[in-house]
């Protein structure tokens, strides 16, 4: 049932993207999420396309996986680009198919939101092809660390996020197993009427959280038998420094930054 | 009449006060840590149901509010990590669902669970939970533009439009709060 989730695609290559510092990755990848978002050109979501298809053929990834992103979500895609394209009734009239009228907002706006969408799973996409699931962990808990004078536990956060993606797949087998537990005994989950589908999620609910209770206190009892202590700052075993190609991508990122306020600028002027 | 009024204005958090009570005898730092790692991931499976598993999937993704409830009745520190968490995996397995998580599924389960931990009564619950998912719902309409409803309420900004949304969010919510006390009920007679 679950078997189709890909967990933590990381795939070992020594390109340019590969060998970046996983918080200059990190960073880039948030900022050019931010980017994405603000601007409202055609043209400067062209340019940020072209700066990932560049990235993506630098990490010598096959273009196989931005299909594979791609296609789990291309229904809602569309279905977002159909409804930016009919429901926005701004800038001038285009043309009309029977009742529906479409302007010239309605199409900026069903071309801008599919993109941006699109955009933001291929870059994490190259994220997390180029990035193995040490390396984010490493590059959170460095980025998160100045927070730690705000009480935020970056350490924490990051042996956390080591820890969940190691037992989503054990997670994902346990609920196959109460899903089809389920099933089995006649409750199913989309079928018969509103109160039967309640109890049938409350029963998924209740039997996922007390697994999660159970397994939670099993390995905290197994790491703490070995001595560990949680809340201490620990020592890294690989550690990685910044070098000149995070300087380069800082570059890029600086140009495209440059670019977006330009042109927002322009317009606002 | 005062049956009606008993059940809007009665505590509603005795259960969650007894798991909350529960975590509390038991705890320890690391299974603090572990607690949080596991609700986090649980809640990214759950969002991310509808992108592996299209079709039935997607009727998993609003179960992604009860870990973090969860987490939030075991501390809000706990809760507010696992909502992280969960948007940190699901930039790893399912980047789709980035968007919603945060501003809807995800903003709701720390609502409600810090409705159970710091108020006592449905209503007031259920107003905190509402109004943080009302105004999650706003920010990806009308800040994202993101069409959450589909064509029936569109991204210009009207009175007709906001009541409707924060309808459906008090309306949502308190089908949430009713779902949340039936587990916790069910998981403290299990954990007993």
């Amino acid at each position: 049932m679950f078997e189709h989730l890909l967990i933590g695609r990381y795939i070992h290559k020594q390109s340019f993207v590969h060998r970046l510092d996983p918080r200059t990755k990190l960073v880039g990848v948030c900022l050019y999420i931010l980017l994405i978002f603000v601007t409202n050109s055609i043209s400067i979501v062209i340019v940020q396309s072209a700066v990932l298809l560049v990235l993506f053929g630098i990490a010598r990834l096959s273009f196989y996986f931005l299909w594979q992103g791609l296609k789990v979500v291309l229904p809602l895609i569309t279905f977002i680009g159909l409804i930016s394209l009919v429901s926005y009734q701004e800038g001038y009239l285009i043309g009309s198919v029977g009742p529906i009228e479409i302007y010239s907002e309605g199409i900026q706006s069903a071309i801008l939101l599919p993109a941006r969408f699109s955009l933001l799973i291929f870059s994490t996409s190259l994220l997390t092809l180029t990035t193995s699931s040490m390396e984010l962990a490493f590059g959170f808990a460095r980025i998160l660390r100045p927070l730690q004078c705000l009480g935020f536990p970056s350490e924490q956060f990051s042996f956390m996020l080591t820890v969940s993606i190691r037992f989503i797949p054990t997670f994902l087998e346990e609920l196959d197993i109460i899903v089809k537990a389920q099933t089995a005994r006649g409750s199913g989950f989309n079928q018969g009427n509103m109160a039967n589908r309640m109890k049938s999620f409350v029963s998924l609910i209740v039997l996922s959280m007390l697994f999660t209770i159970r397994r939670a206190e099993q390995l905290a009892l197994a790491l703490e038998s070995r001595c560990y202590r949680g809340g201490v700052e620990r020592n890294w075993r690989t550690t990685h420094q910044m070098g000149w190609r995070d300087g380069i991508t800082a570059i890029v990122i600086l140009f495209l930054i440059m670019i977006t306020i330009i042109y927002e600028l322009q317009k606002v002027i | 009449m005062k049956k009606w009024f008993m059940f809007w204005f009665h505590s509603a958090n005795k259960d969650a006060f007894d798991l909350r009570q529960y975590f509390h005898r038991t705890s320890s730092k690391t299974k603090e840590m572990t607690f949080t790692a596991f609700l986090g991931a649980l809640a990214a499976i759950f969002q991310s149901a509808g992108g592996f598993m299209p079709g039935v999937g997607y009727l998993f993704s609003p179960i992604a509010t009860a870990p973090i409830v969860l987490g939030t009745i075991y501390s809000i520190r706990s809760g507010l990590l696992a909502y992280l968490l969960s948007i940190v995996l699901l930039m790893i397995i399912q980047p789709s669902e980035i968007i919603v998580f945060p501003f809807t599924t995800g903003l709701l389960g720390l609502g409600i669970g810090a409705g159970f931990v710091y108020l006592k009564k449905r209503i007031t619950i259920l107003a905190l939970a509402s109004f943080l998912l009302f105004a999650g719902i706003a920010i990806l309409l009308y800040g994202f533009r993101f069409p959450l409803f589909g064509p029936s309420i569109g991204s210009a900004i009207t009175i007709i439009n906001i009541v409707y949304i924060y309808f459906f969010s008090f309306f949502y919510c308190w089908l949430w709060v009713e779902i949340s006390l039936i587990c916790f009920k069910k998981l403290r007679i299990m954990l007993d």
